[in-house]
């Protein structure tokens, strides 16, 4: 009696379980392979997108970089740089883009311009000074004759060690045009 | 026995010795020194690279005009987007931007070579026409970044200015560009045509 009400609930259960977990299990390939960071571009590309690993390399409109994370960073550049005065930095930080793609403390971090340009950002950068992928200057769109239409900026007047040196004026790149995740 | 004026003979000659070596000793020390200064400051230079002078911007032009040739010839193939060239023509004309760059370019370029800074004006406005008719926009002067970045490009229009560029690209803005980089074997400008 007692051993056919034991089997009778456990064909109950492992119906129940297979329930649950049938459809979860669908759900795998998805956590396997994170969504795309930026959905099929509406308008012009602006952005190429390396993830780490085999990952495939995505692209990126403006809007849909609007659509994520935006951070604020109101700094002056330094003089090397060419954008003289104080202005208002609309962008997506590095970091989230960074993990979003896979990226992590180990990885090599890669920013491309469009004139071949490039700069490896290390991931302390990221920690300690939070640079954001800037689209907007005090709130309007960049071109790419006004060295857009994405530049990073990291917060110089925040940490005034970033103006000691020439590092960090040679990692603000202009005209970003890729990020590769290695 | 040797008498006491041969014995002052190898004393003196020693004496004139020791001078010798130590003049010899003391001109590599200036030597070393001047060499080591020479190094330090060459690679203070190139620890700088913010400093633009000349020759960087020079041959940054020189890269981009290559580049916009290339892409005109692209573009007659049918290989590359009207939209490719109005995004390289804008890099090109930030590149002939020297408003940023501070007196090193501007100033003493002007003053070096005046004809090649002539030039690169001229080629400034060539570039800033080319990309208003590739783009498909009219000659608006001033034309902003929201414009451009919003800007379509008619296959067309971009199609003739890229015809226009294969064939000036050989001209006169080009070759004093040309002369300014220093461009002395026809090997090595050869990306121009």
């Amino acid at each position: 009696m007692l051993f056919r009400f034991l089997a009778a609930l456990r064909a109950r259960t492992d119906a129940t379980l297979v329930a649950l977990l049938g459809p979860l299990s669908l759900c795998l390939p998805l956590w396997a392979h994170p969504a795309p960071l930026c959905p099929a571009p509406q308008g012009r590309s602006v952005l190429q997108l390396q993830p780490a690993g085999d990952g495939q390399a995505q692209a990126c409109d403006l809007q849909a970089l609007e659509r994520l994370p935006a951070l604020d960073i109101t700094t002056a550049l330094p003089p090397a740089l060419g954008m003289a005065g104080t202005h208002r930095w609309t962008g997506v930080p590095l970091r989230h883009l960074v993990e979003q793609l896979g990226g992590g403390e180990r990885s090599r971090i890669v920013l491309m311009a469009l004139n071949d340009y490039a700069v490896v950002i290390p991931w302390s950068d990221l920690l300690r000074y939070n640079p954001v992928l800037a689209y907007r200057r005090d709130g309007q769109r960049m071109g790419i004759r006004d060295k857009g239409p994405l530049i990073l900026i990291y917060p110089f007047d925040a940490h005034p060690a970033l103006q000691q040196g020439q590092d960090y004026v040679n990692r603000t790149i202009w005209q970003v045009h890729a990020v590769s995740i290695r | 026995m040797l008498s006491p004026s041969a014995k002052q003979q190898p004393a003196a000659s020693n004496t004139r010795t020791t001078h010798r070596l130590l003049a010899l000793v003391v001109a590599m020390a200036l030597g070393t020194s001047a060499a080591l200064w020479w190094t330090l400051r060459q690679a203070q230079d190139l620890a700088q690279p913010h400093q633009q002078n000349d020759l960087w911007y020079i041959a940054s032009v020189h890269n981009e005009l290559a580049r916009v040739s290339l892409l005109a010839r692209q573009l007659r193939a049918r290989e590359a987007s009207a939209q490719d060239l109005v995004d390289r023509l804008d890099v090109l004309y930030s590149t002939l931007d020297t408003s940023g760059r501070g007196p090193r370019v501007s100033t003493q370029l002007r003053e070096a070579l005046p004809d090649a800074a002539q030039g690169l004006d001229g080629l400034r406005t060539q570039v800033e026409r080319w990309s208003s008719q590739a783009s498909g926009s009219a000659n608006e002067p001033g034309s902003t970044a929201a414009r451009r970045t919003q800007a379509t490009a008619t296959p067309t229009q971009a199609l003739r200015v890229a015809e226009d560029i294969t064939r000036q690209s050989c001209s006169a803005p080009s070759r004093q560009t040309r002369r300014a980089s220093s461009c002395t074997s026809a090997s090595s400008c050869s990306a121009w045509c």
